[in-house]
């Protein structure tokens, strides 16, 4: 076997850390800077909900996708504030009774601001004429004219009664009062007649008498007959009275409200039909007023809008906008996005036992309240409210607010409610949701597309630039400015960027994760704070970054101590054949960290199978298995192309037990299979990450750097050597912001990040041997990694050629 | 300053229940916040019983219906009936203004009856049926400027709480017929309720009484009742025939 070759020394410690220069920011302090509102590197999605905002046709809304703490709540804001001023003032918005059908209230458009105008018209209107109207039905003006009218009537009644009477005398008759009426029978003599000298009289004399009474019967009873006529004459008689009376007062009062009452057909319609309901039921207002007074106040101011009685003249205010004048357009953003608090809701009280409404119990929801304006929601708590998105959809398309419940709906209670007027709805709906959502309610709802004709997209990163970066620095600024936060050093500024750098996973772009930023910042103020500092310095900045690290580490320390005491057992030092340190990257949310994993590979003769152990107990994950496949495709495309591959090959992950995804470890799982097969060692003291496709080309991999401190933090614990690294993918250096220490330790020549393309500059550094190219002849050279494994696979093939031989020979002799 | 009659026994005379029962409603307020005794005196007029029938002779009730003569056998019914009803109207009464009560029932002449009670009680309301829902004013008859002050005050207490006006009816002795000029006025007057005092005058007779209550039709509440003429003065008012006015 070939010595081992020298270890390459990898990557420069400038390499592994592109850190922001203070000095380069041209500012001392966060104070220097005006502070900076835009966000930074949106300009996609700026642009994109500008246009939403901006457009007038009602179905392009905006769906905001992106992920949390990118800002885009804030942004979202921000430029709704700007485009508002540039719309009017959106109507004003009531209910009011419709006295022909009470349970179906009519809505009132009312130019901006004049609805609480007309409220309290219609208050003082019913304060008033709970004063006038009982006055005027007490004053002598009706009293005389309401006696003359009964005295009339009354007269009218008697005076038939007395004519009758009078008849009935001229002609002898008596009327006898009954129990059960009146009878008539005849006076002879002065005297009523008894029944002895009634038989006695001729018959001719009799008859008279009969004829007569049965005459005088169906007289009085026509008198009687004619009393309801009388009575109900005489009701129309005082109603047309009281109308009369009622109608003038009404009508000088309302003529108040009219002149002072914007000109709407609408409102005039409505105030018409309130003077023809108070003028028909002006008795309702000499009752309430009968009820006396219960206040302390005189009767004179007493607040008859109050009474339950007129209740049907109130004006429900749904929206008004009486102290935004000139303030442009609402937006309303709602954090509870119910059924009721989206689209309204019809209240209902208990009375009696019973659940009863009215038109004054119908509330608005966020849509009132956003109509001509901006309404932001938040897509995940809308689409998680039962019946809300479908109700959003159903307003948006019918481009108005019917208010239904979410009980009608469901049909679980029985009471009366109300069905009032839809309201016309022009607004734009914003939503905030992530990609998952949006990408879920484009595939699967065929309305969304239709209403929500805007994306905007919020990018996670920005490219990384002195402009970018001047940007992200006023950001900073403008949050400590607007939280009252110290003022932040330059340094300290510079290892906020290069925090967004890291986050990044990418050298050449910055994270635009405003909310993980924010949170450093005012932790490291805190630190400032108890430093008795005025400014936010460089190493408060850097506690408050080991320190989030240090909270979200327990798991993390957990799997090093492990390690560490060999519980998991990972070599870091010597050598060993098939058995090579994986890196993996957990993802704990709040923290994200590598570790190594031992992978191993056995070998031995066998069909061309590989056996990818993850896969066969159901821990390897889609990706990992793919990543095996292509592995597998590889060696076998590339060594003893002439033969049967004759090779039984295992892999496993060592020690692993949750399960594994992804393909980085699969240049991993090659390098400790291609190690197997030529029997050469490979270094412990390494430790790979990358994935491989079927050319042998080692392909970028995310978690570069977790995963580069994952495996020095071991070496770290065990002691560095000099000869412990990483080989990671040549594609991934551009992503490196390593730990500070990491880089310390590679500038001191005892760590060693190195960068690889293939498998065959892979297989070099971690064997020491050459990988050896095909000659002319095509053969490999012997003592190459390549030659050996496939010297490994040709005598797998032979060995299992002689087996069928021998096996088959076998069969040839004990056959018939 | 007005001075209330003396008030504190009450005896309602009626020919019926129906008839009754507005006068009752005059009790409930009269005797309101007074102790008095109450007395009911319910007589079925003789002449009902005794009139002759025929088969086209019928009964013609408030409303105009005309129902067929009741028999001998449902009269006496009906006066059983009538009789329980005003007993226990006037009952009821009492008992809600702890009033002491007495009853009787009898088939006769309802003036004969008063005539043989009246000194025993000091106001007599004889009741009548009202035939139609027009509260009119309550009548008092003033026969001199002396007069009227006990008659307008039980009419003013009667008309406020029926929540309308007490008029006069002017019968001053010194007017020419007054008596008959009242009962012409009264014929054709939607009156609540006529209050006299037969300890004033004009005094009318028993006969008179009859007259004016069947010419008003509405109660008539008769102060100081026991004053009232039960026997008819030739001289001064020939007795009313039933069919005519008062000559």
């Amino acid at each position: 076997m070939a010595a081992l070759t020298d270890l390459p020394p990898g990557l420069g410690a400038e390499a592994l850390r592109t850190s922001c220069d203070p000095k380069s920011l041209g500012f001392g302090t966060t104070d220097d800077l005006p502070g900076l509102e835009r966000l930074v590197g949106q300009e996609r999605a700026t642009d994109a909900l500008r246009l939403s905002v901006q457009m007038s046709p009602h179905d392009f809304n905006a769906f905001v996708l992106g992920r949390e703490g990118y800002g885009r709540h804030r942004i979202v804001q921000q430029i709704l504030a700007e485009e508002r001023l540039s719309r009017p003032v959106p109507f004003d918005w009531a209910y009011v009774n419709d006295f022909q059908a009470p349970h179906k209230p009519k809505a009132i458009r009312l130019p901006p601001g004049t609805a609480q105008d007309f409220k309290r018209a219609m208050q003082d209107l019913i304060d008033d004429l709970g004063n006038d109207i009982p006055a005027l039905f007490e004053s002598d003006e009706y009293q005389t004219q309401r006696r003359a009218l009964e005295e009339e009537f009354g007269s009218l009644h008697e005076r038939a009664m007395a004519d009758f009477a009078e008849e009935a005398r001229a002609q002898d008759v008596a009327l006898i009062r009954t129990p059960m009426g009146f009878m008539l029978t005849a006076i002879v003599d002065g005297k009523v007649v008894k029944p002895d000298v009634f038989e006695n009289l001729d018959a001719k004399t009799r008859k008279e008498i009969e004829e007569k009474v049965e005459r005088l019967q169906e007289k009085l009873a026509a008198v009687l007959r004619r009393a309801p006529k009388l009575e109900k004459e005489h009701r129309q008689r005082l109603e047309q009275l009281h109308a009369s009376m009622a109608e003038r007062i009404v009508s000088e009062r309302l003529q108040d409200v009219i002149e002072n009452q914007p000109s709407i057909p609408e409102l005039r319609d409505h105030l018409s039909a309130v003077h023809q309901d108070i003028v028909e039921n002006a008795d309702v207002f000499l009752a309430v007023a009968s009820k006396g007074n219960d206040g302390a106040f005189p009767q004179a101011i007493k607040k008859y809008h109050q009474e339950a009685e007129f209740g049907r003249y109130a004006v429900n205010v749904m929206i008004s906008h009486e102290d935004e004048n000139g303030s442009g357009a609402p937006v309303v953003t709602e954090e509870l996005p119910t059924l009721g608090q989206l689209i309204g809701r019809i209240e209902h009280v208990s009375q009696m036992g019973a659940l009863v409404t009215n038109f004054m119990l119908i509330k608005p929801g966020a849509l009132h309240r956003a109509n001509g304006g901006y309404l932001v929601l938040d897509a995940r708590q809308l689409l998680t409210e039962p019946f809300a998105w479908d109700a959003l959809k159903r307003c948006l398309r019918n481009r108005a607010i019917t208010i239904t419940s979410m009980a009608d709906r469901l049909s679980v209670v029985s009471t009366v409610s109300l069905e009032p007027d839809p309201i016309p709805l022009d607004l734009r709906v914003i939503l905030v949701g992530d990609r998952l959502l949006h990408a879920l309610l484009t595939s699967l709802d065929p309305d969304f597309s239709e209403l929500f004709k805007i994306q905007a997209d919020f990018d996670d990163v920005t490219p990384r630039s002195e402009a970018s970066m001047a940007d992200l620095a006023g950001v900073i600024a403008s949050f400590a400015k607007a939280q009252g936060l110290r003022p932040i050093s330059a340094a300290g500024v510079a290892r906020l960027l290069d925090e967004a750098v890291r986050r990044a996973e990418d050298t050449q772009k910055l994270s635009l994760h405003l909310g993980a930023l924010n949170d450093r910042i005012r932790e490291a103020d805190h630190y400032a704070d108890l430093a008795e500092r005025s400014v936010v310095e460089v190493e408060h900045v850097e506690t408050a970054v080991m320190a989030a690290e240090k909270r979200a580490s327990r798991i993390k320390e957990r799997i090093q101590e492990a390690i560490t005491r060999e519980t998991i057992l990972i070599e870091t030092e010597g050598t060993a054949i098939g058995q090579i340190n994986g890196l993996s990257v957990y993802d704990l949310g709040t923290v994200r960290f590598g570790r190594p994993s031992r992978i191993t590979a056995r070998v031995r003769m066998g069909t061309g199978k590989f056996v990818d152990i993850e896969r066969e107990v159901e821990l390897g994950g889609p990706l990992h298995s793919k990543g095996v496949l292509i592995l597998s495709a590889y060696l076998s495309a590339s060594y003893a192309l002439d033969v049967p591959m004759s090779l039984h090959a295992s892999i496993v992950f060592e020690q692993s037990y949750g399960g594994v995804d992804g393909d980085s470890a699969s240049s991993a799982e090659l390098y400790a299979l291609l190690s197997a097969l030529s029997g050469l060692p490979i270094r412990q003291g390494l430790a790979i990450t990358g994935s491989v496709n079927q050319r042998g080309e080692v392909q970028a991999i995310g978690g570069v750097n977790e995963k580069i401190e994952g495996f020095f933090d071991i070496c770290k614990a065990r002691g560095l050597t000099g000869d412990q690294g990483v080989l990671i993918p040549k594609a991934n250096v551009e992503q490196l912001m390593l730990r500070q220490d990491v880089v310390d330790a590679v500038r001191s020549g005892s760590f060693r990040v190195i960068p690889v393309s293939t498998i065959n500059e892979g297989i070099e550094i971690l064997t020491g041997a050459p990988v050896g190219m095909r000659g002319s002849d095509g053969a490999f050279p012997p003592e190459t990694v390549s030659g050996r494994v496939e010297a490994r696979l040709r005598d797998f093939a032979q060995a299992r050629r002689k087996f069928t031989e021998r096996e088959k020979s076998g069969n040839d002799e004990g056959g018939p | 300053m007005e001075t209330h009659p003396k008030i504190g026994r009450m005896l309602v005379g009626a020919e019926s229940y129906a008839d009754a029962e507005a006068a009752l409603r005059l009790v409930t307020i009269l005797a309101t916040g007074r102790s008095v005794d109450l007395g009911g005196l319910l007589v079925l007029d003789a002449a009902l019983e005794g009139a002759p029938r025929w088969p086209g002779q019928r009964i013609v009730t408030e409303t105009g219906m005309m129902l067929l003569a009741p028999s001998q056998d449902q009269m006496r019914s009906l006066i059983e009936s009538e009789a329980r009803a005003f007993r226990g109207r006037l009952n009821e009464i009492a008992h809600a203004c702890a009033l002491g009560c007495s009853f009787e029932a009898k088939t006769g002449d309802l003036m004969r009856s008063i005539a043989q009670a009246v000194d025993a009680w000091d106001v007599l309301l004889l009741g009548h049926r009202t035939l139609h829902r027009r509260v009119g004013p309550v009548v008092y008859l003033d026969a001199s400027p002396d007069y009227a002050s006990d008659a307008r005050s039980v009419a003013a207490l009667l008309a406020d709480a029926l929540k309308t006006s007490a008029i006069a009816l002017d019968a001053r002795t010194g007017a020419a017929d007054p008596k008959n000029r009242v009962f012409s006025r009264i014929d054709r007057l939607n009156a609540s309720a006529v209050v006299i005092d037969a300890g004033k005058k004009p005094v009318l007779t028993l006969q008179e009484l009859s007259l004016l209550l069947e010419r008003a039709r509405c109660p008539v509440v008769v102060l100081r009742v026991s004053k009232l003429e039960t026997r008819p003065k030739q001289s001064e008012h020939p007795p009313p025939t039933a069919g005519g006015d008062v000559g």
